[in-house]
């Protein structure tokens, strides 16, 4: 409660610097972000066709995506599969990797930056290579490979049983090196005198591994997983550029469609932007509940 | 807007390893390097994608589609970035356009490396700019309120972006900013991301210095431009990295806000050569623009390698 | 972008459910489409396609010569967001054109004018009935009229069908399946391929339509539960499954560089294989896709091109419309179209022969389009497509049988169909 009437303005001198300083972030924070947001809730329970204005319709929205609509459960398994496997198989291969090359000797400096270059080239440079490695004719680059063990040209990107396999693949190969560098760090981390003790005790290297090795590595591999799932939920470019087909986004009977294709191709293509925002908001909920077990930002919150 | 909020900036150098950890086969003895073995194959595969880029950008267009393919370019060329051979209005055959003759646009593909290198420079000066002022005053100044902003904007690193993609759309067409540069740019420079980052590097820098600061006289503007600035360096620089190479690749929103070939981005650029040219023939000029796009960021990396290591060791990871 | 938008066209049209297509007729009222005007038109497509609408602007021009008319390219990829936006503020082009089924949709948002008002009608008559129709509401309203034809044929490889000893192409269903047997035993690996329309249902149009079949009655009602189309997909899906179609795509020239030896593929490609594939020369040859047991139907697609309604020279633009179908003007188009090597088929079929393609080309084509049909224009088709698509990818690759995948599709388009 102010105590002297001079109290409002004092206060502005005091903190009027303070706020200017941070009106940037938050003016732009709250127009590009926390509106949007909070507009895009309201158009998920809309009919809004980009011209007209919204029509509220309610629930329907979320009825029709939970209920009605078999791309939309379609895309939801997609989805689920190519995550589930892209960051087991990549999490598990990030780490081999930082084992296997952690060391400081060039040989281990060169496998790791191999393996990382695919994190800082082009991604849409990526996924055009991908896509003319996987090309259909005798020519391709995945076909040659076949050829010469014997087999026989493979139609790639027209096989809806290959689909999901080729992306995981695209995931795996183009992010198991930001994986492994984010091991190494962490393994470095980790003092040598406790492998000592450990080998004092006589515990092979199996057993340094499972009993030193793997539990101070929890809070890495916490994080890989996380950000890893996070990040293959929103997965488009693969399925945009490699498998869109001639009318739909997600390949051969929709063998790749996933959550972010489909919210474009309602969303941009058909331009049903109210049911586009509902898709979003499916999204945002699945990202958020796994954000929550994200620690980080809890502790980060402790720390203030 | 760029990148997905949550992925908090754990930027690393992997050339860069100080101690070696003792894993399973550790050192270079011969059971080391046969426990290695599967890996070393791996990185054959890591290797190829890139060799077959490679050689198919010096291919001339009628190497394309020879069966089997050729591993080394028969008749080297460079035509895929440039053809002379090639005229709008006089077949010729066996050439086509090369990269930097498909778009109808001044200095054809150079074009859309001048837009993404404007955009990535804009947005990263931008946004840590306004990001390192907002973290000064959450940390350093009592103003009422910070924590709720804090949190507020620590919560909205859980929202993935794409959530906003729809009206983020629809404001800009309201304000008439589809296919501009500010399109690009405005919606992009508030990052929570970085904010979070440089609000966590803050706090281990002891308020001292900035009170010694104040009670010399001088303003908080000076105040964040000749001393927090400075002291964030090393937080600014591993930042930076992490928005060039994000906001260098970015395709979504690009995707959505532009219209002509004039303001597109390389990967959009690179996307929109995808609808158009499916035949083999035309692979050799895609994959020169995906050679085009992807030199700069790998430079780039190779670079500031150091800094990956700093942004490693500034962000959580120690703890 | 130069020299791809046919393709694209197609690619496009099967994504927005539009057709690339076209037809006509000139004369002009001399109202006061002589008053001042500058007219910008968003034309959907590449580069070398504006550059050749933009020579019948300039001999527009020539004789009215207050007006000043300027062709813009809009890439399909955007295309129709960039015009949806436009519309949305009304502020923009005076002329836009882009996939067939665009005029109408932006029309029934108040976005265009009706044509009828400036005597667009006198034009019917020299457009391609089929195509003019799904250009057309289905209130009859004209937003849009035909701008350009694309169209499908058979490309063969001459040299293979001489080893095999066939002295000619396929020109019934009956003997493309004899053909193919003949070429499987000559050595030919892959004897089809469809290029344009692979697994999608612009591929499947044709046989339908080859069959007696259509996707909708003529007032509208869903008609894939039918006879007609049991016995077209079925037929369609022999090729794949008896034999061996390639399920992935694989552009004309490209398969035809292979070893293919006949492969259904859009007119656009005429113009491509010599300069992509010289090698090939000589070798390749057109035909009309081989009849079915109704007759010869094959799809016509393309663009329509219409008049915005926030247009300060609707007059004037709506004048320069109608011009595009006289004779100087499709010359013009066509002239520069074979300078720059665009696949331009004008919407006009008397004007067919006359197009950027070889005579034999372009002989052919003419053919094709006297029967073409365009794509459905009823309502709820641009929704339905892609699922009706994905439904004959069901039984193509396997999963369904003919009849529920064409009951399945049946019932998308009715529940679309509102």
């Amino acid at each position: 409660m102010a105590t002297h009437a001079a109290a409002p303005r004092q206060r502005w001198r005091r903190y009027g610097t303070s706020y200017l300083m941070l009106l940037p972030f938050l003016g732009l924070f709250a127009g590009f972000l926390v509106w949007p947001l909070a507009n895009s809730l309201y158009l998920s329970f809309t009919k809004f066709d980009g011209v007209n204005a919204p029509e509220f319709e309610g629930l329907e929205n979320f009825r029709r995506l939970l209920f009605d609509d078999d791309r939309f459960r379609h895309a939801l398994g997609n989805t689920f599969l190519y995550v589930v496997a892209s960051v087991g198989i990549g999490t598990l291969l990030s780490l081999g990797l930082a084992l296997a090359f952690s060391g400081s000797s060039w040989p281990h400096r060169i496998m790791r930056t191999i393996f990382f270059l695919p994190s800082v080239t082009s991604s849409i440079a990526l996924m055009l290579l991908w896509k003319w490695i996987f090309n259909p004719g005798d020519f391709g680059l995945a076909n040659t490979v076949m050829t010469w063990f014997g087999g026989r040209a493979v139609e790639w990107l027209a096989t809806p049983g290959l689909t999901i396999p080729i992306l995981v693949l695209m995931s795996v190969w183009g992010g198991m090196g930001y994986g492994m560098v984010l091991y190494v760090a962490g393994l470095n981390t980790i003092p040598q005198e406790y492998y000592e003790a450990a080998r004092i005790d006589g515990a092979t290297s199996w057993q340094q591994f499972r009993r030193v090795t793997l539990p101070l590595l929890r809070p890495v591999t916490t994080y890989v997983v996380v950000t890893g799932l996070i990040g293959a939920f929103q997965v488009f470019e693969a399925v945009y550029i490699v498998f869109r087909g001639t009318n739909n986004i997600g390949g051969v009977l929709d063998s790749g469609l996933m959550i972010v294709p489909y919210l474009y191709d309602q969303g941009f293509t058909h331009f049903k932007l109210g049911y586009a925002s509902a898709i979003a908001w499916v999204l945002f909920l699945i990202i958020f509940a796994l954000s929550m077990v994200n620690l980080r930002i809890g502790r980060a919150l402790k720390e203030l | 807007m760029a990148v997905a909020p949550t992925t908090t900036p754990l930027v690393a150098d992997p050339a860069a390893a100080p101690r070696q950890a003792p894993a399973a086969g550790s050192g270079a003895t011969w059971r080391g390097h046969l426990l290695r073995l599967p890996f070393y194959l791996l990185s054959l595969t890591m290797i190829a994608p890139f060799y077959w880029m490679l050689i198919t950008v010096f291919k001339p267009v009628t190497e394309l589609n020879r069966q089997p393919p050729s591993f080394v370019p028969e008749h080297p060329t460079l035509s895929n970035f440039y053809d002379p051979g090639y005229s709008p209005t006089q077949v010729n055959p066996g050439h086509l356009q090369g990269i930097f003759q498909r778009f109808q646009v001044d200095f054809g593909f150079g074009r859309f490396m001048f837009n993404s290198l404007v955009i990535t420079v804009a947005i990263t000066v931008g946004s840590l700019l306004i990001a390192s002022l907002a973290a000064y005053v959450i940390t350093k100044h009592r103003v009422p309120g910070r924590r709720l902003i804090f949190l507020l904007i620590v919560a909205s690193m859980m929202v993935p972006w794409q959530t906003t993609l729809v009206p983020n759309y629809v404001i800009m067409r309201n304000l008439g900013w589809l296919d501009t540069y500010q399109g690009y740019i405005v919606p992009a420079l508030a990052k929570a991301f970085v904010l979070f980052f440089l609000v966590q590097f803050l706090h281990s820098v002891p308020d001292e210095l900035i009170q010694a600061a104040r009670v010399d006289g001088a303003g908080e503007w000076r105040i964040w431009w000749q001393i927090v600035l400075p002291l964030l360096r090393p937080a600014l620089a591993a930042m930076s990295i992490f928005i060039v190479l994000a906001e260098w690749n970015n395709f979504l929103w690009p995707l959505i806000i532009v219209q002509s070939d004039e303001m597109a981005n390389i990967p959009v650029a690179l996307a929109r050569l995808n609808t158009y040219f499916g035949g083999a023939q035309h692979q050799g000029a895609i994959m020169a623009g995906g050679l085009l796009a992807s030199l700069p960021s790998i430079a780039f990396f190779l670079a500031f390698q150091r800094y990956f290591t700093r942004g490693i060791v500034l962000s959580g990871l120690k703890g | 972008m130069r020299r791809t938008t046919a393709a694209t066209c197609a690619a496009l049209i099967a994504a927005l459910g539009a057709g690339c297509a076209t037809s006509g007729t000139p004369e002009t009222k001399q109202a006061d489409a002589n008053a001042p005007a500058a007219i910008t038109w968003w034309s959907t497509g590449g580069d070398d396609e504006s550059a050749a609408f933009q020579k019948a602007a300039d001999l527009y021009t020539k004789s009215h010569p207050n007006v000043t008319i300027k062709v813009q390219t809009l890439s399909w990829d955007d295309a129709y967001a960039k015009l949806l936006a436009a519309s949305t503020s009304r502020s923009g082009p005076d002329i836009i054109s882009g996939g067939m089924t665009w005029t109408i949709q932006f029309g029934l948002r108040g976005g265009m004018v009706d044509l009828r008002k400036y005597g667009i009608e006198q034009l019917q008559a020299k457009a391609q009935p089929a195509q003019w129709k799904s250009a057309v509401s289905p209130d009859g309203t004209v937003y849009g009229i035909p701008l350009d034809m694309s169209t499908e044929a058979l490309y063969y490889r001459t040299d293979l069908f001489e080893k095999a000893g066939l002295k000619e192409p396929p020109k019934t269903w009956n003997e493309l399946t004899a053909d193919i047997e003949k070429l499987k035993k000559s050595g030919v690996k892959t004897p089809i391929s469809i290029d344009w329309g692979n697994l999608d249902w612009i591929g499947y149009f044709n046989f339908l339509y080859q069959a007696g079949g259509s996707f909708y009655t003529p007032d509208c009602k869903p008609s894939l539960n039918t006879p007609q189309a049991e016995q077209a997909l079925s037929y369609w899906i022999d090729l794949y499954r008896e034999h061996g179609a390639p399920k992935d795509t694989v552009t004309t020239s490209d398969a035809l560089d292979a070893g293919t030896a006949m492969v259904y593929g859009g007119n656009w490609n005429a113009l491509a294989i010599d300069t992509s594939k010289p090698k090939l020369k000589g070798k390749w040859a057109i035909a009309p896709l081989p009849v079915g047991p109704a007759g010869p139907t094959t799809f016509i697609g393309g663009r329509a091109v219409g008049v915005t309604s926030y247009s300060k020279h609707i007059q004037q633009a709506a004048d320069f419309v109608k011009f595009l179908y006289t004779d100087e003007a499709v010359d013009a188009v066509s002239a520069e179209s074979k300078a720059r090597n665009v696949a331009y088929i004008p919407p006009r079929p008397d004007k067919v022969a006359d197009s950027p393609f070889t005579p034999e080309h372009s002989a052919v084509f003419a053919e094709i389009i006297k029967t073409g049909a365009a794509a459905p224009g009823c309502p709820g088709w641009d929704e339905s497509a892609s699922d009706v698509a994905k439904q004959l990818q069901a039984a193509i690759l396997g999963n369904a049988d003919v009849k529920t995948a064409l009951a399945e599709a049946a019932k998308v388009m009715e529940r679309n169909a509102g």
